[in-house]
């Protein structure tokens, strides 16, 4: 990201907590980790942290782990962010537990763009799309272009095949360029 | 005779020597990038079209010159010279509405294939994914993936078509065409691997899992027979168990595993 001009924090096995917070200030915001499921019928909706810790499009009364937090409840916070990426299994999954992400996040908080996967994704896999999508963005392809170009990408690694890469869900400005550097338009 | 026999046995072996060594060096010897610009026109059916060298790029299954084409990419393999894959990124515009059915998209696809790669027809390509794939507000796409199967095997020989449900248009294109040069038997049978494969996720309950038998490039330039396994489990803690394993369907090695996100 700081060779598009984005000054970049990362962190691992970090709360939801944390996340939930950072999430206001942030133009970008990537996600690599587990999706919620709770079954075939009931999955997605939700992103994964540390101590059992959760970040959820929204709630009908079900609560997964020990601590939960909402795109939902969210105000006008992240109504400035450009890009939200959730690399997960089921991530633009509508769960009628806990909502749809992707939809939470643009449709209803006013994100610029949201991308996530509606079928299972792996860590390898996972790996190499969210690397060769960001090469790409930063080499001036749009964000619909980027994640359609990784995804073939991944598909001549071994094992051959997408491996649910190609169950990417774009929500919002799907044709724009990160570069230059900013945040989404409130 | 003696004397002759002795001429001629290191006359032969130079011989060998030479051939052997011009066949070396002809399988290693890369194209050159306007030669490989040339083969990316003649794909596009435009001889004029404008076609600009962006990298080379190494993959396990070959080396890659890639031009740019101003609204795609063609990769060409630097030593074949042949397209392998192909994208077009304004065929993505207006792909919201479906106006293609899949008898008619799947036409159009394997039509593209018969004419981009070659020997489609001859070989025994079998369909193994056919899908409409919705991209959300980026649109949707129809996707159809063939692979070759020889002696219930996957080889790496393969195409995608990925196309406009709309209009029709190609977004993109991928072909593997390779000799396999590898033994097409495995020591292992399907069930040892569906067990080794649930070894590396303990305590799985598993729902659902599939093994194929696939010739792999696990290596640079190294085909592999291997077991390619999806496994899935019931949840931990609200998250989906299982994943990717593949192995080595001689050795019972484990050669990657990847879990599920």
């Amino acid at each position: 990201m700081a060779a598009m001009g984005y000054s970049s924090s990362s962190s691992t096995n970090a709360h939801a907590s944390t996340a939930y917070s950072q999430f206001g200030s942030d133009a970008v915001f990537f996600f690599n980790g587990h999706g919620l499921y709770y079954d075939d019928s009931h999955k997605g909706g939700g992103i994964k942290f540390s101590s059992e810790s959760w970040i959820l499009a929204d709630t009908d009364g079900h609560y997964p782990g020990n601590d939960q937090y909402y795109i939902a409840d969210y105000g006008t916070d992240i109504r400035d962010v450009l890009l939200a990426v959730y690399l997960t299994c089921y991530s633009s999954h509508y769960n009628p537990y806990n909502g749809d992400l992707v939809q939470e996040t643009v449709t209803n908080k006013g994100a610029d763009i949201c991308i996530g996967f509606d079928g299972e994704v792996e860590v390898e896999n996972g790996k190499y799309w969210s690397g060769s999508f960001w090469d790409r963005v930063r080499n001036g392809e749009t964000v619909a272009s980027a994640a359609s170009n990784a995804k073939d990408d991944c598909y001549w690694q071994w094992p051959i095949g997408y491996w649910g890469v190609d169950t990417y869900e774009i929500s919002g400005s799907y044709n724009s360029c990160l570069t230059p550097a900013r945040y989404g338009v409130y | 005779m003696g004397d002759s026999i002795m001429k001629w046995i290191p006359i032969t072996a130079i011989i060998c020597i030479v051939i052997a060594v011009s066949i070396a060096s002809a399988a290693v010897t890369p194209i050159g990038v306007d030669t490989a610009k040339g083969k990316a026109q003649d794909f596009l059916n435009a001889s004029d079209a404008t076609v600009q060298y962006q990298k080379t790029e190494h993959l396990n299954l070959g080396e890659y010159y890639v031009f740019d084409t101003g609204e795609g990419q063609v990769y060409v393999n630097t030593h074949t010279g042949t397209v392998e894959r192909a994208s077009f990124d304004s065929a993505r515009k207006d792909s919201h509405e479906i106006r293609l059915d899949s008898a008619g998209a799947e036409a159009a696809a394997r039509a593209y294939a018969e004419e981009k790669y070659g020997g489609f027809a001859e070989k025994d390509m079998r369909l193994i994914e056919s899908d409409l794939i919705s991209h959300g507000d980026a649109g949707s796409e129809y996707s159809y993936i063939w692979r070759e199967e020889v002696k219930g095997v996957l080889t790496p020989n393969t195409v995608v078509v990925n196309l406009n449900p709309s209009t029709g248009e190609i977004i993109s294109y991928i072909g593997i065409q390779r000799e396999i040069n590898c033994p097409l038997e495995p020591k292992l049978s399907r069930d040892e691997a569906l067990k080794i494969a649930a070894g590396q996720f303990p305590g799985i309950k598993v729902i659902d899992a599939t093994a194929d038998l696939a010739v792999e490039y696990t290596r640079p330039d190294a085909q592999m027979l291997t077991w390619v396994v999806t496994m899935k489990g019931g949840p931990v803690d609200h998250v989906l168990q299982g994943g990717l394993v593949v192995v080595d369907a001689q050795a019972g090695d484990v050669l990657m595993v990847s879990p599920y996100l």
